[in-house]
């Protein structure tokens, strides 16, 4: 065992971690990649109004955030600072304007009109942010603005309320799952993915009936298809093609037959074909003949092309070109399901964490602009045909109304009712105390519901290790269904996918289209991102080069390779929401970051980007977890060893790292630390007095805990504290002590143990009633009905508001309106 | 009853009682920590307060300052003319007036100006409040007679313990002179003296027993005396530590004489 000296060694680079991410990294760099790229994503997928106007439509262009502001009752306007909002109850946003321009169209001639900036509507901003205004501030200047310097950011507020956009967990797209089916149900086996693109979630299913054939069913289509016919309408005319797309071993072909004798009925002798029946027009057929029944042939196909290319597999794309690769795909799926079918591959493992996606606060609001974008456009295209069908000239300046977007986001950030009806998806801040707060921002929510009893998904699972908090969840209903991330887990914002599938192809991994979807047995497959992108004869020496390329920064650093061994496939990931950790690489028995390299980071010399950079520390996905073999400490170095941890007590979260000797405890103990220093009174932050929460709790005598935890150093525990240091006496005392009693010394809490100030807020507004009614704040008169005793009205001041620094009792009257 | 003082400084008094029983020890305690009065801040007037510090948080604080006391020239308010309403008899005015200039500053307890000469903080190094720049309280707090019944803010005394007298004898006979009953005692009250193992400053004992534990020879023995109690007196700063003793042992003999005559009453 290494000493601890040697053990706490590397807490500079947690340090340095914290320094440069902070503690609620993921929401801030999530929020930034919205506003920065996906905002004008999702304008660019708009991309023209087209409303039912004769020769008229608008382009839209450039989308821009502008620094938050309020507009006041009269018209003015200036910069909203964080706490104006907070004690106004306003909504920190920012101002959207979006660049439209009209074109007319004549005939042949179209005719650009003048390029508008139009306001379409505000958008709520993250504190800490990019486009916040306290972005970049020094310590001073965010005291100066009411602020606590350690305030971590990563909320918003909406009507002077700070709420939080909780993460949440999902099962990962575009990825394929295979399962064995209970023996109840109508099927065996079943493949199953989440195809989405741009927001639609569009599930596949293939399943394999108890007869052999196979089925598949997506959106759109009622019933389920043959696969055979589903892939000649997809362009593999013959079962010759369909059999090389799915696999070249025989007993896998073998289970075919079945399948590909189902589309008999539609095939076409060769030679026999002609315009009107060919084998494809046929399968084509019967996919129209479901979805557009009673029309004629001409539109049942044209409708069953299009079903094709919006509603299966949009992911691989939704144009015409892409048939071919989502017959490949639909090859791959199949291959699995038989394979698992054969016992030559075991069930996907729904719970491991390569598997599961997080959906960061900018994920969440993408959903939500999305929808509110569209909505405005339809209520632009209505506006703009009104002022047609009345005879005048369209005009978009005053066919936009702003409310739409600035309503659908507010009302959705304030009561948590997201696009797709989940509920709960914005939270009040819990401002308990600090850590609190910070183990808030960092909460994972798994949509599943609370009520079936889905043990596996509640259990602790090994590739939990370092990304998810073992202890900290509540106990009850929703136990292992909310979680915490760990201290050093990193969520992935994502990158562009194409840069990546070009070094995989200068890596030398033979092109899918090129191969025209035929996979040979030998060759590893090569999926990028759930995508099938082509395969390659040399698995291991891909996996090598390319985290060779990532370390020497060639690659985006967020990019992760795994190899699988028994199914012989290549997995490389760039996209967001997977949970990454960092470990130190180690090269040829010898950890990569020297003593040097440490000293320099506890200098400040370097950052923690530049550990990364040079290669020193890297991220690991839990799918690269796998091919990993990790030391715990340095001593544990071998000759196969691949990496070291950093601090292994980074895989607890923020609240359970408070614990002292936490490996000391029976678990469950942890467990309850974990959940009740989230209750503890302490200091919530350090603006306190500049603040009017509805209820707050203020600690007087807070303490540094006696004996702490390293961790606490790291995350700045000890400038908010919560709780003091009692000394206990334990013994029976005759059994006043029965069940968690306790007694407690009357003169130690004379001198102040355990003191704390409680502070509310009681609001009250002067209202108009139609009819000339008017509330008024005064000391009521006695002619007033519902007159209370004169007694209730002593403290209240001239403007009938309560004087400050009196005592009151219940029953008092604090505000006189009348 | 006997007493012998061992040692006394300006707060502290240590003695031995010698010829009372465990029973009577306690209700000297209890009586010093609960009955004997002292003064102390009980009512506090905010004039101003612009510090962060909340109005109540710096009245406890203030009602913690330790004030010397003079018990003749004060009556408890229970028993004074007034009938508890407060008059120069029972009560003592302190003010406090502070402001910060362009530095912040740290308001002590020294600060406090009072009213009688005689009734000031026992301590002038106690931090009541920090004041940023320009921040300004202006106080004034009256000061009473009270118990530590009533409030731990009027006990005259911090600690008062008492531990019996430890005797410790040694067997020369059976010692071995290995000298690890030396090593092991955390008080250091053995010794080896040349081919006699010595004892010294037996008072020091905690009996912990740690050395007869460690005498395999058995010659240790760690023992007490009975009704003989070792006291140890820590004043607040409000009264002189013998007086306390002496003032509480008075109102014991009274509370007692109390107790007699109710029970011969019957």
């Amino acid at each position: 065992m290494s000493s601890l000296s040697e053990r706490q060694k590397y807490w500079p680079v947690i340090e340095s971690y914290f320094a440069e991410k902070g503690l609620v990294g993921q929401h801030l760099d999530s929020f930034n990649r919205f506003v920065r790229e996906e905002l004008q994503q999702v304008v660019d997928s708009v991309g023209r109004l087209n409303p039912k106007v004769e020769g008229y439509f608008v382009d839209l262009g450039e989308i821009t955030v502008m620094p938050p502001s309020v507009r006041e009752a009269d018209g003015s306007e200036h910069p909203l600072y964080p706490n104006e909002a907070r004690i106004r109850n306003l909504t920190y946003a920012s101002k959207l304007f979006l660049d439209m321009t009209p074109v007319r169209q004549e005939g042949s001639v179209t005719t650009r009109l003048e390029t508008m900036r139009i306001y379409v509507g505000d958008l709520p901003i993250m504190l800490r942010s990019e486009t916040c205004l306290l972005h970049g501030m020094s310590e001073e200047d965010l005291i100066k603005h009411g602020e606590d310097p350690n305030d971590p950011g990563g909320y918003f507020i909406i009507n002077g309320s700070e709420r939080v956009l909780v993460t949440q967990e999902d099962l990962a797209p575009n990825r394929i799952l295979i399962e064995e089916a209970s023996k109840s149900s109508s099927y065996t086996h079943i493949a199953k993915v989440f195809s989405t693109s741009r927001g639609f979630r569009a599930p596949v299913t293939i399943e394999r009936k108890r007869t052999g054939e196979l089925r598949v069913s997506f959106p759109s289509v009622p019933g389920k298809i043959p696969l055979a016919i589903l892939m000649k309408a997809l362009g593999l005319e013959s079962d010759r093609d369909i059999a090389e797309v799915i696999s070249d071993d025989d007993e896998i072909r073998n289970e075919l037959i079945v399948t590909i004798e189902q589309a008999t009925p539609i095939n076409v002798m060769r030679g026999e074909e002609d315009e009107e029946t060919s084998t494809r027009n046929n399968a084509l057929d019967f996919i129209g003949k479901r979805v557009a029944v009673g029309q004629t042939k001409e539109y049942r196909l044209a409708r069953a092309e299009k079903v094709l290319d919006r509603y299966l597999l949009p992911h691989i794309g939704t144009e015409e070109h892409h048939r071919l690769q989502k017959a490949y795909y639909l090859g791959q799926m199949v291959e699995r399901l038989l394979e698992l079918v054969l016992g030559k591959r075991t069930q996907d493992d729904k719970d491991h964490y390569a598997n599961k996606r997080l959906k960061l606060s900018g994920d969440l609001l993408m959903s939500l602009f999305r929808v509110a974008l569209y909505s405005l456009t339809r209520d632009i295209k209505y506006q703009l045909e009104r002022t047609a069908v009345r005879g005048r000239k369209p005009n978009i300046r005053t066919a936009v109304r702003a409310d739409v977007i600035t309503q659908r986001l507010k009302h959705a950030l304030a009561t948590g009712n997201w696009v797709g009806g989940k509920a709960g998806v914005s939270q009040l801040l819990d401002r308990t105390n600090y850590i609190s707060s910070l183990s808030h921002l960092r909460r994972v929510v798994s949509p599943l519901s609370r009520s079936q009893p889905h043990f596996e998904a509640r259990d602790l699972h090994s590739t939990h290790w370092g990304k998810i908090c073992p202890n900290e969840t509540p106990e009850g209903p929703n136990c292992g269904l909310v979680k915490n991330i760990a201290m050093m887990a990193y969520i992935s914002v994502g990158t562009g996918e194409d840069a990546v599938e070009r070094a995989l192809y200068k890596a030398e991994v033979e092109s899918i289209e090129k191969l025209r979807g035929k996979r040979g047995a030998k060759w590893a497959d090569v999926f990028l991102n759930g995508r099938l992108v082509g395969i390659h004869p040399a698995p291991q020496v891909l996996a090598k080069t390319i985290r060779q390329k990532r370390r020497a920064g060639e690659i985006n650093e967020e990019v992760n390779i795994a190899y699988y061994e028994d199914t012989n496939e290549v997995q490389v990931n760039c996209d967001a929401g997977r949970v990454r950790r960092p470990v130190i690489v180690v090269e040829n028995g010898k950890s990569r970051l020297t003593d040097e390299h440490l000293r320099m980071v506890a200098d400040g010399e370097w950052t923690f980007t530049d550990l990364l950079r040079n290669g020193i520390v890297e991220f690991v996905d839990a799918e690269e977890e796998e091919n990993t073999l990790i030391a715990m400490t340095p001593d544990d170095i071998g000759p196969r060893t691949t990496h070291l941890e950093i601090v292994p007590s980074t895989i607890l979260g923020i609240s359970a790292a408070l614990i002292p000797f936490p490996e000391r405890n029976q678990s469950p103990r942890n467990v309850y630390m974990a959940g009740m220093a989230k209750q503890s009174v302490g200091v919530p932050a350090a603006n306190f007095k500049f603040r009017a929460d509805t209820r707050s709790h203020f600690f007087h005598y807070p303490q540094i805990p006696i004996v702490k935890t390293r961790a606490m150093d790291s995350i700045g525990f000890e400038e908010r504290p919560a709780g003091q240091n009692f000394v206990v006496g334990i013994l029976s005392f005759e059994g006043y002590n029965i069940e968690d009693a306790l007694i407690m010394n009357k003169a130690s809490i004379e001198r102040g143990l355990g003191r704390s100030t409680f502070a509310r807020v009681y609001e009250s507004e002067e209202r108009k009633y139609p009819g000339g009614q008017e509330d008024r704040f005064e000391v009521p008169d006695r002619s007033v009905r519902g007159y209370r005793a004169s007694e209730s009205y002593r403290n209240l001041g001239e403007d009938g508001i309560i004087e400050t620094e009196v005592e009151v009792q219940g029953g008092d009257v604090l505000i006189g309106r009348t | 009853m006997e007493i012998t003082i061992l040692e006394k400084t300006e707060h502290n008094i240590k003695f031995i009682l010698e010829g009372m029983d465990v029973a009577f020890a306690n209700a000297l305690r209890r009586t010093m920590l609960t009955r004997l009065p002292a003064m102390a801040i009980d009512e506090v007037l905010v004039i101003e307060n612009t510090s962060v510090m909340y109005d109540e948080m710096l009245a406890h604080r203030l009602g913690l300052v330790p004030l010397t006391t003079i018990l003749e020239d004060y009556n408890l308010p229970d028993k004074c003319d007034c009938e508890g309403k407060g008059c120069s008899l029972c009560q003592c005015t302190l003010t406090l007036e502070k402001e910060a200039g362009d530095e912040e500053i740290m308001v002590f307890s020294r600060d406090l100006s009072s009213q009688d000469p005689k009734v000031v903080p026992a301590s002038g190094d106690i931090p009541l409040v920090k004041l940023a720049p320009h921040q300004r309280i202006i106080i004034e707090a009256y000061a009473r007679l009270g118990r530590g019944v009533e409030n731990a803010k009027f006990q005259p005394v911090a600690t008062v313990a008492y531990k019996y007298v430890p005797l410790v004898t040694v067997d020369k006979s059976k010692c071995t002179l290995c000298g690890d009953c030396v090593e092991v005692c955390p008080k250091k009250i053995l010794r080896l003296n040349g081919n006699t193992l010595a004892t010294q400053n037996t008072l020091d004992c905690s009996l912990c027993e740690a050395c007869v534990e460690e005498c395999e020879a058995g010659a240790i023995t760690i023992d007490s005396k009975p009704d003989s109690f070792l006291f140890k007196v820590e004043s607040t700063g409000s009264l002189p530590p013998e007086e306390i003793v002496v003032k509480s042992a008075e109102l014991l003999k009274e509370r007692v004489q109390v107790a007699l005559d109710f029970a011969n009453s019957l």
